[in-house]
């Protein structure tokens, strides 16, 4: 692949640039181009529009299509949500042929059509498939060194597996993030909540306690069944949970323990050699055991 | 319509779905077999009446998990629009729906976000005036 | 002047019942002023009337009958002396005088039109030879389990030769495997050594590590290619007396189950390295052959009984249940085996239900056995330990018929039965096993620890199965799960092929009990086919040559692939295979093809002396071709419930809605016949499973070419009729005559 469409989304650029700043940094050591999509929109999340209006939904998600056919290319993006929301209403309106004429009728008013050309693809599937494990691993420069990572893939990157053009053998079962992390030279054991919600969504909106008690469930049997060295998220609003929510955790003492996350991309480009300020400027929980295992390794 | 009260009648109430759900291990009040069996009832409106339609995280286990491949999810969402129409829906949502209404995104770039980005090495996040007053007049409708 | 043809005309007035519409003696004098003999009795079906027609007729006259309807008193027409295929009857009392009697006149002229059009089909009738074949009278059994050796000693019971194909190295197929029968719970040792008894002392032969790869030959005469896997071991000459299994440095060879049939040991080349020939050195019947090759042979049979069994289904892709990622979860077959294993150490165990069964991802139907079974296995915990705690999550039980005792008994030992499917099961860092539950009748999740997961799978298309769809290729049809088609309810024991019959699980899911109960029925249709079989008449499609322009459709649309290429490259039907439904008459777009009870002349003869007027100008005329397995039957039914319709309406019964050709169809419209219609099946409910959709397919586009003419498409029409559907028919043609009359006549109609 020579160029790929960098779907930021909302959460990225606001919350966390700096898993943005990875994102060009892999994609470039890759040899891939990024284009911008000037305008894009909102996904919009499941918790917004999906839950009220369904064709507006499906408007607004299309935009973003819309502007990937414009330029001839295909999508990726870091975040979970994006790639559950675009792909969602791009099946749904592959699905449901009334409901991209209608969207479609409404976009003939500002002279535009939803052609449904464009490819949504997540990191995760984007370094296992279209750049591949070899690739990786020819690329890596810091290896990982054995760091132990746990993975969360995020349910969005997994289910509903139908509306997905590519996905785990298994996705109850995942192994492409762990593949991933061990092509970096990490280790990445299976653990028994590795599919449960981070709580992030419309809990946190809704019930943040709840989410945040969620999310420590999940985290307990992290710590206990792997005590990892890292988290290494597939999506950027589970991200905000592991790094962000944890350490509101940790503030309120609800966590005597801290595991610093980072997003898949983040990881990737620590391993392809990029300045860990960079990488990871804006992680609230340090990085400093990570970093010194990694270079332990040099 | 995307989806009708017909598209859960396959279900055989095995709560396969409300096992997995990670929302029903916090909050027992959400118990989606139990929504999808009121909608196979035709009780649509007990069940929007339910606050707990809105306590969904839209992690599409249930979804996935389903034997009968019925979509809980986005029944739930059937229901949810159903819900929002009738004006029983919790401000956050319509609030956040407002929001990318307007700014056509959830988390609006501001000139702060901008500095921030830059100093990070980041390009500026411009807003496109054209294509969010295209955006505004396609969501306008709606 | 032709010679006067040799066709005669019976009326029968039916005591009177048809006298009181129709003029008998105004319909005998007709014929007779057409310049054919007609008579007329009042009681034709009587022993005396059939006296009648045999004293009036001889072996070469060509049999009007007109009286009641063809479906009515036919043991009693069979004792005719005229070859059947000369006879004909048609419909003046039950489709004629009973339903319009409030309209003698029209009545009388529906009749008089129905008898001229009876004389056609007559006079182009031609009498046809009953011929015999020889019969192999043994039944070939593909498959070892329960239903295979169960076929071969029913078969061998029933005077039959039975010999079993079985592939693995051993006959007893899944059942050997299990630790106990339901609902008796008896070992399966005890029936299936009783099984093998009978086998061995009726010598009732079993090629055991063989496999079929090749079906030639025809139902009554098939012959079989098989291939032999080498056993090393002469079945004939070891004495099993254990000296190999002592000897061998590499365990290659044991008895790998008490119950082996041949009770011979096994020897696994694979694992046999060392080249040491010990073996055989000391066998002391020389009994071993460690060179032996595979090899090839032909067997010959007159049937064969599928019996390929069932596979357990793989919950590999349902991983969130742990399989193959704790080890202490099992499948439910897997369980049979681990359940031997067990002590009486206090044990907690889960049994999940339906678990890739009624899935619409995986196994769509009810693998009607997991429920038994899985109490099955739960009372046997219980009678291991009654301290054993045993949950099984379920979402129906299904129990059927007595087996609602065993589960009632089930309850009574306290086997916790929860409503709920579990999403997952989970390994603990400590090693326990938890299921996280939500109990749809307390409304409440629980959280169940398990030493033991048993997930209750369900039953699937067999390998054995599969392979054999490559090898019998067409001559077996596969539904979409892949078990073997039958006719479900009436003749669940037939495929769609005569002379290959299935037992067992490789029909669809069954229990021990069904699988020994279906090879008794399969048994018992085979045995009626190769009995049947030995006389049977040359009325197969007879292809005329001059017309045909080899163009396939006839092979293509043959429901039961009974179109071969004789040497000259054109068509033929395989008189073994076909089963005379007419569906390639109906196919042939150049009107070549006939079969023995109808022909394209008779059809064609029989329109042109319709007199289309007989009504009045602007009175529509229909005919109506009506498959005779329901359609026309569910109209003969309309006078028994006192019915009625418009005389308008002429009826042709054919042999199915599929064997109606366009030509014909188009022939009625030039004609100036204002309607037609072609009844048949409700499509899933065709006796040749897709006449009624070819027939469908076939008038749309005589439709097509009506509108091309500017002629009105809704003349011809196709109608579901089930059998019925007597009020179908009424509504239908209520509403096709109106139309017609709004239309106005038939612009081809010549006054």
């Amino acid at each position: 692949m020579k160029q790929v469409g960098l779907f930021l989304g909302c959460n990225i650029p606001f919350n966390r640039p700096d898993i943005e700043y990875s994102a060009r940094y892999i994609l470039k050591e890759l040899g891939v181009d990024a284009v911008d999509l000037e305008g894009a929109s909102c996904c919009p999340a499941f918790g917004t529009m999906p839950s009220l209006d369904i064709e507006g939904w499906a408007a607004a998600s299309a935009w973003n299509l819309v502007l990937a056919d414009e330029k001839g290319i295909d999508l990726v993006t870091g975040c979970g949500s994006c790639y559950g929301s675009l792909n969602e209403a791009k099946h749904h309106m592959e699905s449901h042929p009334e409901l991209k004429e209608k969207v479609n009728q409404i976009y003939a008013k500002v002279g535009k059509e939803y052609k449904g050309t464009a490819k949504i693809s997540n990191f995760i599937n984007f370094l296992y498939e279209s750049v591949g494990l070899e690739n990786i691993k020819a690329k890596v420069k810091n290896n990982l060194n054995g760091l132990k990572c746990a993975v969360q893939t995020g349910c969005h990157n997994l289910w509903p597996s139908r509306a997905y053009p590519s996905n785990e053998d298994n996705t109850f079962y995942p192994k492409r993030m762990r593949e991933i992390c061990e092509a970096l030279g990490g280790a990445a054991p299976h653990y028994s909540a590795i599919t449960d919600c981070c709580g992030m969504g419309a809990l946190r909106s809704n019930a943040s306690d709840k989410s945040l008690a969620l999310f420590k469930k999940k985290l307990d049997v992290i710590k206990e069944e792997l005590d990892p060295d890292i988290c290494v998220i597939g999506c950027s609003s589970c991200l905000l949970q592991f790094d962000g929510g944890q350490a509101l955790l940790a503030e309120q003492k609800k966590l005597n323990y801290q595991i610093p996350a980072l997003h898949l991309v983040q990881l990737t480009a620590l391993a392809l050699g990029a300045d860990v300020d960079k990488v990871a400027a804006f992680a609230k929980i340090p990085l400093n055991g990570v970093i010194n295992k990694i270079k332990g390794g040099n | 319509m995307l989806l009708s009260p017909n598209d859960a009648q396959s279900c055989l109430k095995c709560g396969k779905c409300t096992s997995g759900c990670d929302i029903n291990r916090l909050d027992p009040s959400f118990i989606p077999h139990r929504l999808i069996h009121l909608v196979t009832m035709g009780m649509v409106a007990d069940s929007i009446s339910e606050y707990s339609i809105w306590k969904c995280s839209t992690c599409f286990t249930c979804s996935e998990r389903c034997p009968q491949r019925i979509k809980v999810t986005e029944i739930l969402w059937m229901l949810k629009e159903k819900a929002f129409k009738e004006g029983k829906s919790p401000d956050f949502v319509s609030k956040q729906s407002e929001i990318i209404k307007t700014h056509a995104k959830l988390f609006p770039i501001s000139d702060k976000d901008n500095a921030r980005r830059q100093k990070a090495g980041l390009p500026v996040i411009e807003e496109y005036p054209d294509g969010l007053a295209n955006l505004r007049q396609i969501l306008g409708d709606k | 002047m032709n010679a006067k043809p040799n066709i005669k005309v019976f009326v029968c007035s039916c005591n009177g019942i048809i006298e009181n519409v129709l003029s008998v003696q105004d319909l005998t004098g007709g014929v007779q002023d057409a310049g054919l003999e007609a008579l007329s009795h009042p009681f034709l079906c009587s022993q005396e009337g059939i006296r009648y027609i045999n004293e009036n007729t001889d072996a070469d006259t060509k049999v009007l009958i007109a009286a009641c309807s063809p479906f009515h008193k036919q043991s009693e027409f069979s004792n005719l002396r005229t070859n059947k295929f000369l006879i004909h009857r048609i419909d003046i009392r039950d489709q004629c005088a009973f339903v319009h009697k409030n309209k003698p006149d029209e009545a009388f002229k529906k009749a008089q039109t129905l008898i001229k059009m009876g004389v056609e089909k007559v006079r182009f009738s031609n009498s046809i030879d009953q011929f015999s074949s020889d019969i192999t009278k043994t039944i070939a059994v593909i498959g070892g389990g329960i239903a295979g050796i169960n076929t071969a000693i029913f078969a061998n019971d029933a005077g039959l030769k039975a010999l079993i194909i079985e592939k693995s190295p051993y006959l007893g197929g899944k059942v050997k495997e299990l630790f106990t029968y339901f609902p008796r719970m008896c070992p399966p040792a005890c029936g299936l050594e009783l099984f093998f008894n009978r086998l061995r002392h009726n010598r009732i032969s079993a090629l055991t590590l063989t496999e079929l790869i090749s079906l030639e030959g025809n139902p009554g005469n098939f012959e079989l290619t098989y291939k032999r896997y080498p056993r090393y071991i002469d079945e004939n000459k070891c004495t099993v007396c254990g000296l190999c299994i002592q000897e061998c440095p590499n365990q290659a060879i044991y008895l790998p189950n008490h119950l082996c049939y041949p009770s011979i040991p096994l020897l696994d080349r694979q694992s046999c390295l060392n080249e040491c020939m010990r073996c055989s050195e000391i066998c002391p019947t020389n009994a071993i052959n460690l060179n032996e090759n595979e090899s090839f042979d032909k067997l010959n049979a007159g049937a064969i009984v599928v019996a390929t069994g069932w596979d357990s289904f793989k919950p590999d892709k349902l991983s969130e249940y742990g399989y193959k990622v704790i080890d202490r979860v099992f499948t439910n077959l897997e369980f049979e085996k681990k359940i031997k294993e067990l002590t009486d150490k206090k044990t907690t165990v889960a049994f999940i239900q339906c678990v890739g069964s009624r899935d619409d991802k995986n196994l769509p139907y009810c693998s009607d056995v997991c429920c038994m079974v899985s109490i099955k296995q739960a009372l046997s915990l219980k009678t291991l330990n009654h301290d054993n705690e045993v949950y099984i999550f379920y979402n129906d039980i299904r129990t059927p018929g007595e087996y609602e005792l065993f589960y009632k008994r089930a309850r009574k030992e306290g086997i916790h039965f929860i409503k709920g499917i579990p999403s997952e099961v989970k390994e603990t860092t400590n090693g326990e096993i938890n299921l996280s539950v939500y109990d749809t009748v307390l409304n409440k999740r629980i959280d169940i620890k398990a030493d033991l997961v048993v997930l209750a799978t369900g039953m699937m298309v067999s390998d054995g199965t599969l392979n054999l769809k490559q090898v019998l290729d067409k001559n077996l049809n596969f539904n979409e799960n892949g078990f073997v088609v039958s006719h479900l309810q009436c003749y669940p024991q037939d495929s769609l092929r005569e002379g290959i019959y299935s037992a067992g699980a490789c029909r669809g899911p069954m229990d021990v009990a069904s699988s020994i109960n279906s090879a008794s029925s399969s048994v018992i249709s085979a045995l009626s086919f190769i009995n049947k079989k030995i006389n049977q008449y040359r009325d197969f499609p007879n292809i005329n040559k001059e017309k045909c322009d080899v163009c396939k459709r006839c092979i293509e649309e043959c429901p039961h692939n009974a179109y071969l290429f004789d040497t000259k490259g054109f068509p033929y039907a395989d008189e073994n295979k076909c089963r005379r439904c007419g569906i390639c008459m109906g196919s042939c777009p150049v009107g070549a093809i006939s079969i023995g009870s109808l022909n394209i002349e008779q059809l064609s003869s029989m329109i042109d002396v319709i007199d289309v007027g007989i009504f009045g100008d602007d009175e529509p005329l229909v005919l109506a071709f009506l498959c005779q397995n329901d359609a026309y039957r569910a109209v003969d039914d309309i006078s028994k419930y006192g019915g009625n319709y418009e005389p308008n309406i002429l009826t042709i019964p054919i042999p199915c809605a599929g064997a109606v050709n366009g030509l014909i169809v188009a022939k009625a419209i030039s004609s100036g016949i204002d309607g037609v219609i072609v009844g048949g099946c409700e499509d899933a409910q065709c006796h040749f499973s897709k006449g009624s959709s070819l027939a469908q397919e076939r008038i749309k586009s005589i439709r097509d070419k009506l509108t091309e003419m500017f002629l009105e498409p809704e003349r011809v029409s196709f109608f579901h009729i089930p059998r019925d559907g007597s009020n179908i028919f009424l509504n239908q043609t209520k509403n096709f005559l109106r139309v017609l009359r709004d239309m106005g006549r038939n612009p081809l109609r010549i006054i």
